[in-house]
């Protein structure tokens, strides 16, 4: 049973770094090869926050997030002017640095021997709240004008800025806002884990985190969620397959891109309006597919 | 009134002048055209104004504020609207939302709000639909709203870039060859739009056009462009009785 | 530091550098071509690197023919990822994105792969030579690092004149500024791509061999992109020359910076300089500031 319960744990974990990523990379079009930076950095943040300063946890989770967010800032900011592929190069890099910088202040942090003794603190029902309202977030984003705005900005930046889109701003906002979930994220993998190491999150991850969200469909917040859970839960119950289900993981996505670009459920959305149209079918046939 | 005052303006690519010394002058109700060969730097011209490209020279004024050095989206929102050559619709969002997308910085809700999706966002996002779906009404989209741009006809996508460009209610509207790829019909029917448009919503229009039917019958005042140069400005009589343009323009358009 | 650690330092950090460059050049042709950032570039790497060791352990002893081999084997790994990766995505007239993601997904592939195949072992490459450094007053040269600079140069060289000479050279570069308008002198966008993968491939390839050959053979090796990529922005995306001298550069810089301050503040050093790079000069020390076309 505890078994179980920490593979929901950690899927439901690594399912919050999928939404945070979806934002970005699904709605927007910006690609993070360093996004495990910012969970990196929730972690580390939270961890020396309370074994080194004794804060409390709600204090660690909160600075956390905001030391995330001036992470993004300073990456962000220079980067988000220039066009996409300075923004994912240099976000890969970032990723190395924060390792590199993890290393160097190995008398801080612990270095390549990793923080032990964190409080065991994030448990199941934490955890499970606050994916929950990661989900809630990031689909009332996409519903309203913010998400319209982030389709927008990926398909035509030009003509969105022409349009009255300050594309600058609403990119720094996105990148800001995923940010923060992936270093909340992160302080909660912490908690759940109490012990982190510098190569918690290498360039890979990130990568996995983009790949999961084409094969879900980059317009459906449910094809991400869904592919999520599967994958990061297959890969927990499934231990001997670690590793070849990464290689599988990868063939599918060329298999999707190729045949089916717009991922395996289109823009479908599990929401109450979809759910209303099944009980009267007259209006699902104007629906758009 | 003046609405719009271009005041020589120069843009320079790679040493190459696409824009060199143009001036206009554009009145509040006015529908004026500029009109050249291709390459004369028409397009470029509407790129400068709309803030897509910064001169290189020379400044822009629009209403009561100088637009030089402005970026595109701040000039949109102070009133300058436009479509492009190449339609440049977005293809991830519905008919509808494009249209929802110009009027976005006036809808005045934080991300707070929409992360809680607050009573505030419900009623704006309400507020929105309705006006695009107006739009989209008053130009005969109304039944396409859900679908997606890419499954529309030409002159459809065409006719939803103006849907687009109207829905902030803009001062000024830069029409970047409206009638490109549109058939004869299609031509006419998009002339006593814009007509249509510029009686109901009383505003500015300029036109990029090659198509001299549309340019003659609705403009009342022309600007002639080669080689990045204004050669010419008048009303449609004076300009196909002009020298110069019938020379490097008029001729030119004889041999295609 | 001492004048002659300093120039021992630089000597092999500019070595060093020269993979950079080939790595930095490698990128950027597929950059140039088709707009998107490719990683896959680092998958083809990494099988390089364990081709080589393969070849160099088991079939021949000989330096030029195991690099001539594994060489070859890149370019052909290169031009199979395109045939079976891109052309589909590129046939279909997707956006740049999708070649994108399906390249991180290569590179992901590739490394996995390798992770659960011999995930836990670490393979040296032989010493192919019996004298392994010369003595240049009071410098020690490494052979190897003095083979790769020659090497590296005499490879950029070769592509140099390819794409400055030849008729499929110059449809590379036609088609650097516009894929999909000009007639490409006669020459047909299959070709010109497929060419532009196999020669990242060749250039993927000798990275790979010399790679291994100075560090150890792990999964991981396809990440030493990296340095590639840094060398491809400080160079100004987009532009070959640049790419070659910022990789020159950033080898000597780095190995510089290690003898000086040490292996672990050096990479935090170089990141931080980039982020500046960008802030004052985005376009890098070559490239063309980026324009936009409405």
């Amino acid at each position: 049973m505890v078994f179980y319960a920490k593979v929901l744990e950690t899927t439901l974990l690594f399912t919050m770094f999928v939404l945070s990523v979806y934002m970005l990379s699904g709605l927007t079009g910006l690609f993070s090869l360093g996004h495990g930076a910012f969970i990196t950095i929730g972690a580390y943040t939270a961890g020396l926050a309370t074994t080194r300063f004794g804060l409390p946890i709600w204090l660690s989770l909160i600075l956390a997030v905001v030391v995330g967010m001036i992470g993004g800032l300073i990456i962000g900011a220079p980067t988000l002017k220039l066009r996409r592929d300075y923004f994912l190069l240099v976000t890969f890099g970032f990723g190395e640095m924060v390792r590199a910088l993890l290393l160097w202040t190995a008398q801080l942090t612990g270095g390549a021997m990793g923080l032990a003794g964190i409080p065991y603190a994030a448990e199941l029902p934490l955890i499970a709240v606050s994916t929950l309202v990661v989900v809630l977030f990031v689909a009332n984003l996409k519903k309203t004008a913010f998400g319209r705005t982030c389709i927008a900005i990926r398909d035509d930046e030009l003509a969105a800025q022409a349009m009255g889109v300050n594309v600058y701003a609403h990119k720094i906002k996105v990148f800001l806002l995923s940010a923060a979930i992936a270093s909340y994220g992160g302080a909660l993998l912490a908690f759940n884990m109490s012990f982190i190491e510098p190569n918690l999150f290498n360039w890979l991850e990130s990568a996995k985190l983009i790949v999961i969200i084409f094969v879900g469909g980059i317009n459906s917040v449910t094809g991400a969620l869904i592919t999520g859970i599967f994958y990061y839960s297959f890969g927990e119950l499934f231990r001997f397959a670690h590793v070849w289900r990464d290689v599988i993981l990868g063939l599918l996505v060329i298999l999707v891109i190729v045949f089916r670009a717009q991922g395996v459920f289109g823009s479908w959305e599990f929401s109450p309006a979809w759910i209303r149209s099944r009980f009267h079918r007259r209006p699902a046939r104007n629906q758009e597919a | 009134m003046e609405l719009l005052r271009v005041d020589s303006i120069s843009k320079n690519f790679g040493g190459v002048a696409a824009v060199a010394d143009f001036s206009m002058s554009q009145g509040a109700a006015e529908i004026s055209a500029i009109i050249g060969p291709n390459g004369a730097g028409k397009t470029t011209t509407f790129n400068l104004i709309s803030g897509v490209q910064t001169v290189d020279k020379g400044s822009l004024r629009f209403g009561q504020s100088d637009i030089t050095r402005l970026p595109s989206h701040r000039i949109q929102a102070l009133g300058v609207s436009r479509t492009f050559q190449n339609i440049r619709l977005f293809d991830g969002l519905s008919v509808v939302d494009n249209v929802k997308i110009s009027y976005t910085p006036q809808l005045g809700y934080s991300v707070l709000d929409e992360l809680l999706s607050t009573p505030r966002v419900r009623r704006k996002e309400r507020l929105i639909e309705e006006r695009a779906m107006e739009q989209l009404a008053f130009l005969g989209l109304a039944e396409h709203a859900k679908k997606k741009p890419k499954s529309l006809s030409y002159g459809l996508r065409r006719r939803l870039e103006l849907a687009r460009a109207l829905m902030p209610e803009p001062r000024l509207l830069l029409l970047d060859e409206p009638a490109a790829g549109l058939n004869a019909a299609e031509i006419r029917e998009l002339m006593s739009t814009i007509e249509h448009i510029h009686r109901e919503k009383n505003l500015s229009v300029i036109v990029v056009e090659h198509h001299m039917e549309l340019v003659m019958n609705i403009c009342t005042r022309i600007h002639v462009m080669d080689f990045g140069r204004k050669i010419a400005e008048g009303t449609p009589q004076e300009i196909t009785r002009n020298e110069k343009v019938l020379q490097a323009y008029l001729g030119d358009m004889g041999d295609v | 530091m001492g004048s002659s650690i300093f120039f021992q330092q630089l000597i092999n950090g500019v070595s060093l550098g020269g993979v950079y460059a080939v790595m930095a050049v490698g990128f950027g042709i597929v950059f140039n071509v088709l707009k998107f950032s490719n990683f896959s570039h680092g998958g083809v790497v990494a099988i390089s690197a364990y081709v080589g060791y393969y070849l160099s352990r088991n079939v021949t002893d000989n330096f030029w023919l195991a690099l001539a081999a594994t060489t070859m084997i890149g370019g052909a790994v290169g031009l199979l990822v395109e045939r079976l990766v891109f052309r589909p995505v590129r046939r279909a007239g997707k956006p740049l994105t999708y070649f994108f993601v399906n390249s991180i997904t290569v590179a992901m592939v590739v490394q996995q792969f390798f992770s659960a195949m011999w995930g836990a072992h670490y393979f040296a490459y032989p010493d192919f030579f019996e004298r392994t450094a010369f003595h240049v007053s009071g410098l020690v040269i490494s052979r190897t690092y003095l083979l790769m600079l020659v090497i590296s140069a005499v490879v950029l060289l070769a592509l140099t004149l390819f794409l400055r000479a030849t008729k499929l050279g110059i449809a590379i570069r036609a088609a650097s500024s516009d894929i999909y308008t000009p007639p490409l002198m006669g020459v047909n966008t299959d070709v010109v791509t497929g060419l532009t993968f196999v020669i990242a491939g060749l250039l993927a390839g000798i990275t790979g061999f010399f790679l291994g050959m100075t560090y150890t053979v792990t999964p991981f090796i396809g990440s030493m992109m990296l340095r590639g990529i840094i060398a491809a922005i400080i160079g100004g995306m987009g532009s070959l020359a640049g790419g070659v001298i910022a990789g020159i550069l950033l080898g000597a810089v780095e190995a510089l910076l290690i003898a000086e301050v040490g292996s672990s503040v050096t990479p935090i050093i170089i990141y931080l300089g980039i982020v500046v790079l960008l802030l004052v000069r985005p376009q890098g020390i070559a490239g063309k500031p980026y324009t936009v076309k409405a």
